[in-house]
Order: C-alpha cells, then sequence, then structure tokens
C-alpha cells in the first residue's frame, strides 16, 4: 500500500475538517484551528492547505450556503474522505507504534 | 458592517486565482468581520490585507470556470471564416473602408514623413568613435544684455590647451580658410576652375583624421598633412578634378588656390559614409595657414579658427571647461582691461549637440529641436484626430454587424475572440492606410522637397524604420479597434436577435463628446481656410499688384563681374549693341533692375526755401534707355541724358516729396549735394518718375534717384518682342553673340516676372504649407462630421419613419437632420473667426503693401465650411429620408 504522507499542519487541517463535520468551511476551519491550538494561522495557509489536501484526494468539496454578511458569495464546503480518513488512522497508528515504542521509565519522565 | 481596504480586495479580485475567488472572497469578508470584533479595525485591516497579498497567484488560470468547453477559434476553418467576414465586410462597406483608410492613412503619412524628418535630423555624426568624449570649444558673449554664441575661439588656444591642459586626449584645431575656386591644371591647356562649397576649405592637421574616421584610400594621414601647401581630396571631388585618373595617381599632383598657390595632393579619402556635420572635402594642411601668434590674438574671437577636443575617458567636463576659461582669461585679461571689449567666455560644446546649435548661426545645415519636438508633437495630434476618427466612423458601423456578432455569440464566440476578429479587421485597414500613406509621404516629398533639408529623403535606418513602421502598426490597430471591438464584445446577443435593433450607447454624455470634437475640428478647419484665402489673397496681390513698371518679357543676366573690374567696358557695350540689332529683341538697357533685393544708399542734401534738407536716397545706376525700357512714366522733366558719368538726377515722386516739393515738377532743376561724396559736387535733378516698387512689398518705397554711371553697370535687361513662343529663339541667338564676346562664362539669365515671384519665396512656401493644412483639416473634419451623421441617421431610422408617414417630405427631413450639424459647423465659425482674423492681422503688419482684411473673406470661408459640413452630411441625410418607412418601421 502507498504510504500516506501527511505534514503536520496538513494533518491539523484535515483533523479540524473532520471534528466540524458538515460545517466545514475556511473560515470555521481557520477559527477552530486558532481555538484549539491557540495558534494564530493566516487564513491563506489554509486556504492553500485545504486546497493541497483536496488535490491529493483526502478532501472533497461542494458549493453551498452563499449569506449575506459574505457579500452573497457561496461557501466551499469540505468533507473527509474515505482516504483522509484513512491517512489520518494510518498517521495515529505510527504514532501510537512510537509512543508504544517508548520505554516506561522514559514516559515516566516525561510526565505522562 | 465593516468595509475591508478596497486595494486589497481588488488585489484579489484581480489576481486571485479564479477558480476559488468566490469562496475566498466570502471567507475573507467574514473573518474581516470576526477580526474587527476580536483583535480591531486596524489589525483586521492588516490581516486581511495580508491574506489577500499572500493569495495573490498573478498567473493562475481558470480551470473549471467554462461549463462548455471553449470553442478553438484558430482552426483553419474559423480563420479562413474570419478572412472571408473581412474581405465580405470591407468590400461592402467600400465608402466607409475607403473613408477610414483616407482618414489614417492621413495621419501615418503625417507619423511617416515627420519621422523621416526627425530621425535624418537625430542621425547625424552618430557613428563618429567615442562620440560622448568628442567637445567643440566655442566662445559664449554677452552683447546687448543678450547670449549670442561664436563657433570659434582665439587662435592661439589649440596649441596652449595642448600643452598645458590635462584631461584632454586630443586637440583638433580646425581652420575655415577662404578659397572661392581652385584651379586644376589641364593637359596643354587652361585650367579649369571648381567652385568650393560655401567658397572655404578647411585646414586641419592629422589629428582631425583621429577624431572623424575617414578611409584612407591613398596617402598617409601621419605625413600626409604635416607640410605646408599639402592638400588631400575627399574621392568625390578627387575624382571630379581628375576625372579618369586612378586615385594613386592624383596623389602628387599641383592644384591652385588663390590663383597662386600651388598646393600638392598628398592624399584621398573616401567620402564619409554616413550623416555627417564634418562635410568637408578638401583638407588643407594646417601648416599652410599657420603662423606665429600674436599674445594679442587670445583677445581676438573669430568663428574661423575652431577646434574640437577628444577628453581622456573619465575626465570630468566641467573641469576641462573650467581650466580652458581660466587659460583664457589669463591671457585675455590684460588685453581687455585696456581697450575693452565684451564679457567673453568658452563653452565645450558636445558633438551630440553639434547638429542642434542653431545659435552659433553656421553656414551649414543645422536643425532646432525644439521645433522638431514641435513636430513630433503635430504628429501625434494629427495621428490621434485620424485615430478618434476612426473609432467615431467604426462604431457608427457597428448596428449593421449586430447580426453577426449575435449569431458569433450565440454559437460560442468568446468576448476575446471577437475583439481579436475586430481587431484584426482593423490591422487590414491600417496596413492598407500604410500603403497608401506610402504614396502619400512620396507625393509630399516630391512636391515639397525644398521645404526640407537636402538628403532627408534619401535617408533610411532599416533596423529602425521598421522598429518605427511595425510600432507604429501596432499602437494605431490597438488605439483604433480596442474601442469599438469592446461595443461589440458587449451587448447582448439577445436583444440583438430579437430584432430590437442595436442601440449603441445613447448616452448624452458621449454624443456631447462627439460633439465638442466636431466643433473643435472645424474651429481648425476654419482657421485654416481663413488663412489660406488671406495669405493666397496676399500673394496674388504681390504677383499681380503693378509695381510702377513693366515687367513682361523681360529678361536679365548679370555681366561677369570681372570685366566690371578691370573695367573693360567696351565689351560690354558691344554686347549691348550687338544683342540690340538681334531680331525679337525690342530693347536693351545697362543697369540695376527697378526692383531687386540689393541696393545702395547714401544721406543727401538739398538746398530749398526752407533750408538744407538731408535725407537717405536710394542710388540706382541705369542708362538711358532704362526709363523706356521699364516704362518708368515720368510725371516732370526729363529722361537722362547720355553720360559716362554721373551728371543728373532722376528722381521719384517720394525723393520729391521727401525734398519738401509739393508738386513733382517743383523739384525739376533742384541741386542735390551726396553726403561724402566726391567734393561737394552739386547734380540737377532733371526729371521726376512715378514712384515704383524698388524692394519686395514688405518694404514702403523709398526716395530714388536713377543716375548715368558707365563704369557700374553690370546688369544686362532685355526687352523681348514678339509672341512668346519666339523666345527661346531669340535668347538662343542672344546666347550665341554673348559666347562669342565671353567665352567663358555662361549666359545665365532669368525672366524678370520670375525673379519678382522669388521675392516671396518664403511666402509662396507658407502658402503651400497653408494650403496643404487646409486640405488635411478640411478632410479630417470631414471624416468626423460623416462618421457622426451616420450615427445619428441610423439612431433616428424609427423617428425619421415615423415622420415620414405622417407626412414629412425628403427636404424637410433633410433639413431636420442637417440642422443639427450645421448648428456645430456656426459654433466653430464663430470661434474660430476672431482668432483667425487676429492671426492675419498679425502677419499681414509685416507687409508694408498689403490687402485689406475684409468681412466677406470670413463670410467666404464660413459658408464654404457651411458647405462642405452639408455635402458631407447630405450623403447620409438623403440616404435616410429616402428610405421606405415601411422598411425602418417593420422590424420591431
Amino acid at each position: 500500500m502507498k504510504r500516506a504522507f501527511l505534514g503536520e499542519f496538513e494533518e491539523v487541517v484535515l483533523l479540524t475538517v473532520a471534528i466540524l463535520g458538515e460545517s466545514a468551511y475556511g473560515v470555521t476551519i481557520t477559527q477552530e484551528i486558532e481555538q484549539k491550538t491557540g495558534r494564530s494561522v493566516g487564513f491563506s495557509t489554509v486556504h492553500t492547505t485545504l486546497q493541497r489536501l483536496e488535490e491529493k484526494g483526502y478532501l472533497s468539496s461542494a458549493m453551498g450556503g452563499a449569506t449575506a454578511e459574505r457579500g452573497g458569495r457561496r461557501k466551499r464546503y469540505f468533507t473527509i474522505t474515505t482516504a483522509g480518513t484513512k491517512a489520518l488512522a494510518e498517521v495515529k497508528h505510527t504514532r501510537d507504534q512510537l509512543w508504544n515504542a517508548l520505554p516506561p521509565q522514559t514516559l515516566h519522565l516525561l510526565g505522562a | 458592517m465593516q468595509t475591508p481596504p478596497r486595494w486589497a480586495s481588488w488585489l484579489l479580485k484581480t489576481f486571485g486565482h479564479p477558480d476559488t475567488l468566490e469562496e475566498v472572497e466570502g471567507d475573507l469578508l467574514e473573518l474581516y468581520d470576526y477580526w474587527v470584533q476580536t483583535h480591531g479595525k486596524a489589525a483586521a485591516g492588516r490581516r486581511y490585507a495580508l491574506s489577500a497579498l499572500k493569495l495573490m497567484r498573478p498567473m493562475a488560470q481558470s480551470r473549471h470556470n467554462e461549463p462548455y468547453s471553449p470553442p478553438f477559434s484558430l482552426s483553419l476553418v474559423m480563420i479562413s471564416n474570419y478572412i472571408k467576414i473581412a474581405r465580405r465586410q470591407l468590400w461592402r462597406n467600400r465608402l466607409f473602408t475607403g473613408l477610414n483608410m483616407v482618414g489614417l492613412s492621413i495621419g501615418v503619412s503625417a507619423c511617416w514623413i515627420i519621422y523621416q524628418l526627425v530621425s535624418f535630423e537625430f542621425g547625424f555624426d552618430t557613428r563618429i568613435p567615442n562620440r560622448d568624449r568628442v567637445f567643440r570649444a566655442v566662445s559664449r558673449f554677452m552683447f546687448d544684455g543678450k547670449e549670442q554664441g561664436n563657433p570659434g575661439i582665439p587662435m592661439p588656444m589649440p596649441d596652449a590647451v595642448r600643452q598645458q591642459i590635462g584631461g584632454v586626449e586630443r586637440v583638433v584645431p580646425v581652420r575655415l580658410t577662404w578659397v572661392e575656386t581652385i584651379q586644376v591644371p589641364q593637359p596643354g591647356g587652361k585650367p579649369q576652375s571648381f567652385p568650393t562649397e560655401g567658397d572655404q576649405v578647411i585646414a586641419v592637421d592629422s589629428n582631425y583624421f583621429r577624431m572623424v574616421p575617414y578611409t584612407w584610400l591613398a596617402g598617409k594621414p601621419d605625413v600626409s598633412l604635416n607640410q605646408p601647401n599639402q592638400i588631400v581630396l575627399t574621392q568625390s571631388q578627387a575624382t571630379a578634378f581628375f576625372p579618369k585618373t586612378d586615385l594613386r595617381q592624383v596623389v602628387g599632383k599641383t592644384i591652385t588656390l588663390w590663383d597662386t598657390l600651388a598646393v600638392q595632393v598628398t592624399g584621398v579619402v573616401q567620402d564619409l559614409p554616413f550623416l555627417s556635420d564634418f562635410t568637408g572635402k578638401e583638407f588643407l594642411s594646417l601648416a599652410t595657414v599657420r603662423r606665429k601668434y600674436e599674445p594679442a590674438e587670445w583677445s581676438n574671437t573669430n568663428s574661423d579658427s575652431q577646434m574640437y577636443a577628444v577628453l581622456s575617458p573619465g575626465a570630468d567636463i566641467n573641469q576641462v571647461e573650467a581650466n580652458i576659461n581660466a587659460l583664457s582669461n589669463k591671457n585675455s585679461e590684460e588685453f581687455f582691461k585696456k581697450w575693452g571689449g565684451t564679457k567673453r567666455w568658452h563653452k565645450l560644446q558636445p558633438l551630440t549637440d553639434l547638429h542642434f546649435g542653431t545659435d552659433y548661426r553656421e553656414d551649414g545645415h543645422r536643425a532646432d529641436k525644439s521645433v522638431l519636438y514641435g513636430l513630433m508633437g503635430l504628429a501625434a495630434f494629427i495621428l490621434v484626430l485620424a485615430v478618434i476618427n476612426y473609432i467615431n466612423l467604426a462604431s457608427a458601423q457597428i448596428p449593421q454587424r449586430a447580426r453577426e456578432i449575435g449569431i458569433r455569440k450565440t454559437l460560442g464566440s468568446r468576448r476575446r475572440t471577437l475583439i481579436l476578429q475586430f481587431l484584426g479587421e482593423t490591422a487590414v485597414i491600417t496596413g492598407l492606410s500604410f500603403a497608401l500613406s506610402y504614396g502619400l509621404s512620396h507625393l509630399f516629398f516630391q512636391q515639397y522637397s525644398d521645404l526640407l533639408p537636402t538628403g532627408t529623403r534619401d535617408y533610411v535606418n532599416w533596423p529602425l524604420l521598421v522598429l518605427f513602421l511595425a510600432g507604429l502598426l501596432i499602437i494605431i490597430t490597438l488605439l483604433a479597434g480596442l474601442y469599438p471591438g469592446w461595443l461589440i464584445a458587449r451587448f447582448q446577443p439577445v436583444t440583438v436577435l430579437r430584432g430590437q435593433g442595436f442601440a449603441i450607447e445613447g448616452s448624452p454624455k458621449r454624443i456631447t463628446l462627439r460633439k465638442s470634437l466636431i466643433v473643435f475640428q472645424f474651429f481648425i478647419a476654419q482657421l485654416f481656410i481663413v488663412g489660406a484665402l488671406i495669405i493666397n489673397q496676399q500673394l496674388r496681390y504681390f504677383i499681380q499688384a503693378d509695381m510702377g513698371f513693366a515687367r513682361d518679357a523681360i529678361i536679365t543676366a548679370q555681366i561677369p563681374w570681372k570685366t566690371i573690374m578691370d573695367t573693360k567696358l567696351d565689351k560690354r557695350d558691344a554686347l549691348r549693341d550687338e544683342v540690340n540689332h538681334i531680331a525679337g529683341v525690342s530693347m536693351v538697357s545697362l543697369g540695376t533692375q527697378p526692383a531687386s533685393r540689393g541696393y545702395s544708399s547714401n544721406i543727401h542734401e538739398v538746398k530749398t526755401r526752407k533750408g538744407i534738407v538731408s535725407f537717405n536716397l536710394f542710388r540706382k545706376y541705369v542708362d538711358t534707355d532704362y526709363i523706356p525700357l521699364y516704362q518708368l512714366p515720368l510725371v516732370a522733366g526729363r529722361n537722362l541724358q547720355p553720360s559716362d558719368t554721373i551728371r543728373e538726377y532722376v528722381i521719384n515722386e517720394t525723393a520729391a516729396r521727401e525734398m519738401g516739393f509739393a508738386r513733382p515738377a517743383d523739384a525739376v532743376g533742384a541741386f542735390l549735394k551726396e553726403n561724402g561724396g566726391d567734393a561737394n559736387r552739386n547734380v540737377p535733378v532733371v526729371g521726376v518718375v512715378k514712384d515704383f516698387h524698388a524692394q519686395s512689398f514688405h518694404e514702403k518705397i523709398k526716395p530714388i534717384a536713377l543716375m548715368t554711371n558707365r563704369e557700374s553697370l553690370s546688369m544686362l535687361n532685355i526687352k523681348l518682342s514678339g509672341r512668346s513662343d519666339s523666345w527661346p529663339q531669340t535668347i538662343n541667338t542672344i546666347t550665341r553673340t554673348w559666347h562669342k564676346l565671353y567665352p567663358d562664362a555662361p549666359f545665365e539669365y532669368k525672366f524678370y516676372d520670375q525673379t519678382i515671384g522669388d521675392f516671396y519665396k518664403k511666402e509662396q512656401q507658407i502658402s503651400r504649407i497653408i494650403n496643404l493644412a487646409t486640405g488635411v483639416a478640411i478632410l479630417i473634419s470631414c471624416l468626423g462630421l460623416f462618421g457622426l451623421a451616420t450615427l445619428t441617421a441610423h439612431q433616428r431610422t424609427k423617428e425619421i419613419g415615423i415622420r415620414k408617414v405622417l407626412g414629412a417630405s425628403v427636404a424637410g427631413v433633410v433639413a431636420l437632420l442637417s440642422k443639427d450639424f450645421v448648428k456645430l459647423v456656426l459654433v466653430a465659425i464663430l470661434l474660430a473667426s476672431p482668432l483667425a482674423w487676429y492671426a492675419m492681422h498679425r502677419w499681414l503688419e509685416s507687409f508694408a503693401y498689403r490687402i485689406d482684411i475684409e468681412w466677406w473673406m470670413f463670410a467666404a470661408a464660413g459658408l464654404l465650411a457651411i458647405a462642405i459640413a452639408l455635402i458631407t452630411i447630405s450623403f447620409q441625410s438623403i440616404k435616410a429620408a429616402v428610405v421606405n418607412p415601411i422598411k425602418s418601421l417593420r422590424a420591431e
């Protein structure tokens, strides 16, 4: 199987899309990341990451939900694809394996 | 709700990726609101702008904007379709195509001609090596509060600069030397003499040839000019002097200057293969004219003594200039202090300025930069007018193509394709107008070549020319084609195809703009029409006005001056007598023509009852046949009697008045004394002739005295008899007689009425230019008017139809359509007339004798303009008026 490659920020964005479910579009994703991670992210960064993830096939998108506050423009809603879920699971699996391989005393020292 | 910075939104819209533009714009708007609440307005603005900047993808192209795949418009079929449509369009609207071509070609011709002139003038000396380091030292003076230039420098300067001033790589002294003719010995015969250009040759040394890149065909630059009495010739001159002689054989031959000095030809150089102000053809060695300079000569500035300097690379020109000034001041200070003199200083004139230094009043051809720039502006102005006309005509044409465009759009043609198609058609018309303007400018160069510096037409810089023409083609096509193309691309196919016709912008503003353009064009045209009318009237007045003497059938010729000098007067008198006996010659006289350019005058005194009157009297030396030949009417007294010396005067009426005599007859018998003339001699007045014009009409009639003086008669005046077709034969006979007496001198005769016409050469040139400009102005105005008339006629089709149904006559409709335009032209006439009057009044003031500006001139010019306008409009208005109303009202 081809190994999924996800960058750190890509993983965060992908996860956030998964968390937000049906209401995931540029604004909510940006705000969610800011709130959950506490780090200030630029919209442009999020936007390009979303584009890249869609190109890789981890996200799919559809237009809809125009509101007055956005000047009548539609939103692009993102949903995670099966490939996306698989990629996330794979990343998590790898991480868990690594964590599990950690010697207990080291784990203790890390404060976990 | 807050609005984010507009510029950032614009950037995003323009340069953002088109595929995701909608959601990105929306998201950012939402986020902006959020940021305003959480971070404040300023921070929100910054964040917004930053995001917009980061999202710019200027090169991005839309990938899935098109719901249908765009047709491939460059397929062979489409291209052939475009060509076919273009050809049909242009052919079907032959009239418009022609008008557009003519209009554009006027603009193009103006550009072309002026480009030719400007590139010629700027092409001088461009191939001199190290051009930016070559300077000419010149002198400047303060004279009467005005700065004046002199191309010369003190004679000792070149040597001093060479010895004492650093930063100068090469000093090149040039001495203009007065040499009228060069005598070339002929094998077994008399030497043949060649006139020099401008009566001078230049004296230089080998430095000159290191500065100006001549190619040596024979001789060596180092040794060919370092001895006295050496001369180097250009190839053309060498061939002229020694035809059929090999150039190497020319070296060593001897030619004579100033009738006495034998100089040896020591070299031949190729003529410069590029435009240059270094026009020398004979280069005398500087050593020939060189001598030891007196210190006092530092105070003397002679325009014949010039100096060029090639500065060392990196030398500071200001420093060198300051040093030269210091040197000159140091040497001339004492002298100026002692003798006084105007303030003088020196400047280094860059070689690039040499051709444009008009204030040095040199013999060579110089150009005025401001005139050139003015002409370039004029070319641009005419071009813009032509392009505006094209746009007017083209957009007036668009309605007729509405259906084609509608169908194209329905079948999937896109805006860009349509605009490109239209630009292509414009390019075709522009190309055609280029061809036409090639002919036009050719014609111009033929007709007006005397107004342009010689060589202008033949100068071609191919790369520049190609660049210029290509650039012009592209610029005109874009300027002229973009707006109509945009109009085409803009309208909705639905409205067109539903048969609602096609209203191109009914916006009143745009119509006003067009109307003011028409007014402006006719304003200019009116100025020119009035100007041309008055100038031509004045010229006709000059040429036809009675100057007070007969001038038909008279030819004049200058007797070779050496004969006069050597007082071989018998020969001259023999000629006169022989010519007098030729059949076909009715009378011969010796004497300065009544009206001539040159004159001599002196203060004369006369004793009258009121005391001594002294006044300036113009003197003409004549013989006794002069007054009858020129039919000068004697109003009192008698003609002169034969005499070898000045024995009596015949004066004109003005002179009699000047002397204080109310009646001319009273002047007869008075005695005149010439100031400083020989020994207080009183000369009696024996006759008075009616006033005649002795100069051009610029000048008032002056007091004149005619007198005999055998020694001073140098002009032969011959009155021919019979019909003009017998004159050539008579002149042939005269020529033979002439050569019998003067075998060396050619018989150069002139018809006197032609000579008088030549007095007004400048005015005739002005008249020709004004006539041309008037034609162009009228043509351009008419094209503009025609376009607007077409447009209005089309827009009012329905109105005209209804009027006709309700009983309007054709004449009524034509009048209705013409009325508005005539109003515009009237406004233009009213605006232009005062200005035209003022300008012409000023022009006429330069003539002492002139026509009066009369009201009918303006009326005639105005009527002409209105008539031209009416004829122009009538093409369209009559067409619109005779259309069957069924046709115009049917389509709804």
